[in-house]
């Protein structure tokens, strides 16, 4: 008791112990949720594993080694969560009968979420601030540049074991049906294999003409497309999303090098390599399977400028940088969002229950879970026989529910449906959105998908998640707050 | 107002200290003004000090002085409160059977009023607490009816906001007692500087200060009693219902505890109506307005409700002379004696208690205790 009054003194502050004391005694759902509490302790927590995880040695250029550390501080949040429910769950309004309405019972799910954001916050911390380490240590831009300068300073030092020979793709450029036919009998087609021949109209010739280097008439129809040799060794294409560069094509790239060749600039340039493999290299050796040519042909080839060490420390230092941006936030936003709704409707749904038909519930979800298998399995349900599944158990649970407002007793089955259709009702759109993408795959499953259809699932499953919130803070006020009190209020058989 | 003073000054005369403070708290409180109340409580608390510290009679003297001018001051404001008995609960006949079990409760009716206490008494296993959490809104009724008439319309969750149901083993609370208070009196709409001044009161008026920052561990169980009381006193609730309340309280808490209960109950403040069990019969009765006596379910008996079952007069009566002796004496009269291991029961239909008495007397009967218990519900115990 004593340690804990000792850390309470070094760690919360008088004024907020007062502010705790004043909602005490104005506030006891505030008070209740010590979202307060969490929320500054959460911050000095942000604050000292910041500054724990900038001051200590992090080099961008090496392989992450903070899932460790992530490890610790996701055991230290699920301590943290079981010391805040043994303070949470000391007082309860709720249970007391004490004045508590709709609006109390949303602001208590709204502080519960808070809090438990907190904790489910800190493990994405590390990699957070390595990001941050990594992007003030490199930026785009001479990241983007200093690769290509290194690509050049590589193939001009490793000059004499380049390859020179461009590569060949054949095309046969015919302009009806028949022909062609006539000469997919006569060869294999396929694509992009050095030697083989792609049948094509006039209007693809023109088209791949781009892509290519040059273009040779064989006669009677048959091109030749050339490629100039690839003397990218060294690639970041993340950074190249944020600082778009106009690249030269391989053709340009081998003219230069041939171009600019000079022995006596040998010695300059292989100190220039030097300072930027200084600035790039990690201590790992980084085995890609690019170039596989040059290491057939030339196993020192690589070697010799260390150029795995350096591809290996832009990799880390590309993983690192780029982690925290684009489509990858999106994804630890819904990682932390689900956690967190998940381990708040936990809480949510054991506060307003009783202990045992908490604890019914979770049985009877694990049952049914397995019930539900057994039924896929034996009657071979497809996703679209799941989701009504679903579907079906939502509405029984529903009706089950309804049943309380008649009650005059409590039941533990109308509980364990409450408890049900509050752990679920935010997930009904998703369910439906995913019901209705099943029966469009369903639809199209001999023809391909339309156009954007991905664009537009992917819209349809945000949709769907914005509702289900939606749906579920409708719902508390509207359904959930009034059949928990009169269900928990019922007296009993 | 003026009677209630009056009654204060004559507990401070004759030096029932204990309870001078805890009426001077209370009429306090009666005439709600803040200052003269936390006068009051700084009053009881140097008192409380003063006994722990065992101080001398200086110290009470000049508390008895600070006493008597706080009581004129609080005469000067006292308003003229009328009183309304207003009626809490009515029940109608209800009925209980537990699924699978043997014991059912019997239609039981009966009305509580605005400052009424009402006892039940009984065997153990007998229907006490299956009434009590009936009335609560615990348990199911299976027949009959429970009105609750201060809440019209009301819904289980305003019933139990509105009976406060303190079972005989009260359930754990974690955390400090004086948080828990605070939680309570939130609870019950009471904030600010309010709240702190009525968990002050109530630990003062409990004699609950010393172990207000303690945990559930940390105190007896007569305390923890207090403390829920204290609780739910905060929660401002129209009625009480307390589970075998002095099960686990000393005499001298019990006594305590049952006068504080018949005060609380007619406090002009917040009068509440009261209903608790218990098998302490003598001390219920005292402050009780009404007993009610439950056999096998039934309730045989309500004091104060004329019964033909047994018109006779009882007493109770210790003495060291042999049973046979005592028939004897009596033999000429239509007395019967009965015996139960420690005390002899004598019943008769033509002496009242006062003439019995005197028989006895003049029989040079020696007596080491007697109480008349015609009027109690102990005559239906055997």
């Amino acid at each position: 008791m004593k340690i804990i009054e000792k850390l309470k003194s070094w760690f919360l502050p008088k004024f907020l112990m007062k502010f705790d004391h004043k909602l005490l005694l104005n506030s006891p759902v505030l008070w209740t949720s010590r979202a307060h509490l969490v929320s500054w302790l959460g911050l000095l927590a942000v604050g000292i594993l910041s500054l724990i995880f900038l001051t200590i040695p992090n080099d961008p250029r090496h392989e992450s080694t903070i899932y460790l550390p992530i490890f610790f501080i996701l055991v230290a949040s699920i301590v943290g969560v079981v010391i805040w429910l043994i303070y949470l769950l000391r007082f309860n309004v709720f249970k007391r009968f004490g004045t508590y309405t709709w609006q109390s019972m949303l602001g208590s799910f709204f502080l519960m979420f808070v809090s438990l954001g907190w904790f489910v916050l800190f493990p994405f911390l590390p990699s957070a601030i390595e990001t941050y380490r990594a992007d003030r240590a490199y930026n785009s831009e001479e990241l983007v540049l200093e690769t290509e300068r290194m690509n050049f300073l590589i193939s001009e030092l490793m000059y004499d074991s380049l390859i020179t020979e461009f590569s060949r793709d054949t095309l046969f450029v015919c302009d009806s049906f028949i022909q062609a036919e006539n000469e997919r009998n006569t060869y294999t087609v396929e694509n992009y294999l050095e030697g083989s021949i792609n049948i094509c109209n006039r209007e693809y010739l023109l088209r791949k003409m781009h892509d290519y280097d040059s273009i040779v008439s064989l006669g009677k129809g048959y091109y030749a497309l050339l490629m100039a040799p690839n003397y990218t060794f060294l690639n970041v294409s993340n950074a190249q999303q944020y600082f778009p560069i106009k690249r030269l094509k391989n053709l340009q790239f081998y003219n230069l090098i041939h171009r600019k060749y000079d022995p006596d600039s040998l010695t300059q340039w292989r100190s220039e390599f030097g300072v930027l493999r200084e600035k790039y290299a990690s201590d790992e050796y980084y085995y890609s399977n690019s170039y596989s040519q040059y290491e057939v042909n030339n196993s020192l080839f690589f070697d010799t400028l260390g150029i795995r060490s350096i591809e290996a420390g832009l990799a880390n230092i590309s993983f690192r940088k780029y982690l925290w941006r684009g489509e990858a936030i999106e994804v630890f936003f819904r990682l932390w969002f689900y956690c967190t709704l998940a381990l708040t409707l936990l809480v949510f749904i054991f506060r307003h229950t009783t202990t045992k038909i908490f604890f019914l519930t979770l049985l009877v979800f694990v049952l049914l879970m397995m019930v539900s298998g057994l039924l896929v399995a034996f009657l071979s349900l497809d996703e679209i026989g799941i989701f009504n599944l679903m579907l079906f158990y939502l509405i029984i649970f529903f009706m089950f529910l309804c049943l309380i407002f008649k009650s005059t007793r409590k039941n533990k089955i109308q509980g364990i449906s409450l408890n049900i259709f509050t752990a679920v009702i935010g997930f009904l759109p998703l369910i439906i959105v995913s019901l209705y993408n099943a029966i469009i795959e369903n639809r199209y499953a001999e023809t391909p998908l339309y156009e954007n259809y991905y664009e537009m699932f992917a819209i349809r499953i945000k949709i769907a998640e914005l509702s289900g919130i939606l749906l579920l803070l409708i719902a508390i006020p509207a359904i959930i707050y009034k059949a928990y009190r009169k269900w928990y209020s019922l007296p009993v058989e | 107002m003026m009677k209630k003073s009056a009654e204060i000054k004559s507990f401070l005369e004759h030096g029932d200290d204990s309870l001078a403070i805890r009426r001077l708290l209370d009429y306090s409180l009666e005439i709600n003004h803040l200052d003269l109340l936390k006068d009051a409580i700084s009053i009881s608390k140097l008192y409380h000090q003063s006994r722990l510290e065992n101080s001398d009679s200086l110290v009470y003297s000049g508390l008895k002085v600070q006493s008597l001018e706080l009581l004129a001051a609080l005469d000067l404001v006292a308003p003229h409160l009328p009183f309304h008995s207003e009626p809490l609960l009515k029940v109608n006949a209800i009925s209980k059977k537990y699924l699978g079990g043997n014991f059912s409760l019997s239609p039981i009716s009966l009305e509580i009023k605005t400052s009424d206490i009402i006892g039940v008494v009984g065997e153990n296993g007998n229907g006490k607490t299956t009434l009590l959490r009936c009335l609560s809104g615990q348990l199911a009724i299976d027949s009959g009816s429970i009105e609750y008439p201060r809440i019209p319309n009301s819904d289980f969750y305003s019933i139990k906001n509105h009976v406060a149901f303190i079972p005989q083993r009260i359930p754990k609370w974690f955390g400090y007692l004086k948080d828990n208070l605070c939680f309570s009196a939130s609870l019950a709409g009471i904030h600010g500087a309010q709240n702190e001044l009525m968990v002050d009161f109530m630990l003062e008026r409990l004699n609950l200060s010393k172990y207000a920052h303690l945990t559930w561990d940390k105190i007896s169980s007569g305390y923890r009693t207090r403390f829920e009381i204290a609780r739910v006193l905060l929660f401002k609730p129209g009625l009480l219902i307390l589970d075998e309340p002095l099960a686990n309280l000393d005499i001298n808490a019990q006594q305590t505890i049952l006068t504080d209960l018949r005060y609380l109950a007619k406090s002009s403040y917040h009068p509440l109506g009261i209903i608790l069990s218990s098998q302490q019969l003598h001390e219920v009765e005292k402050v009780a307005d009404k007993v009610l006596f439950i056999k096998q379910g039934k309730c045989l008996f309500t004091t104060g409700e004329a019964s033909n079952e047994k018109p006779s007069t009882v007493i109770e009566l210790e003495t060291s002379i042999l049973r046979e002796v005592l028939v004897n004496l009596f033999e000429q009269s239509d007395i019967q004696v009965q015996y139960n291991g420690v005390f002899y029961t004598l019943s008769s239909v033509s002496y009242d208690a006062q003439q019995l008495i005197q028989l006895i007397f003049s029989k040079n009967i020696p007596v080491t205790y007697f109480r008349d218990i015609t009027n109690s519900t102990k005559r239906y115990f055997n």
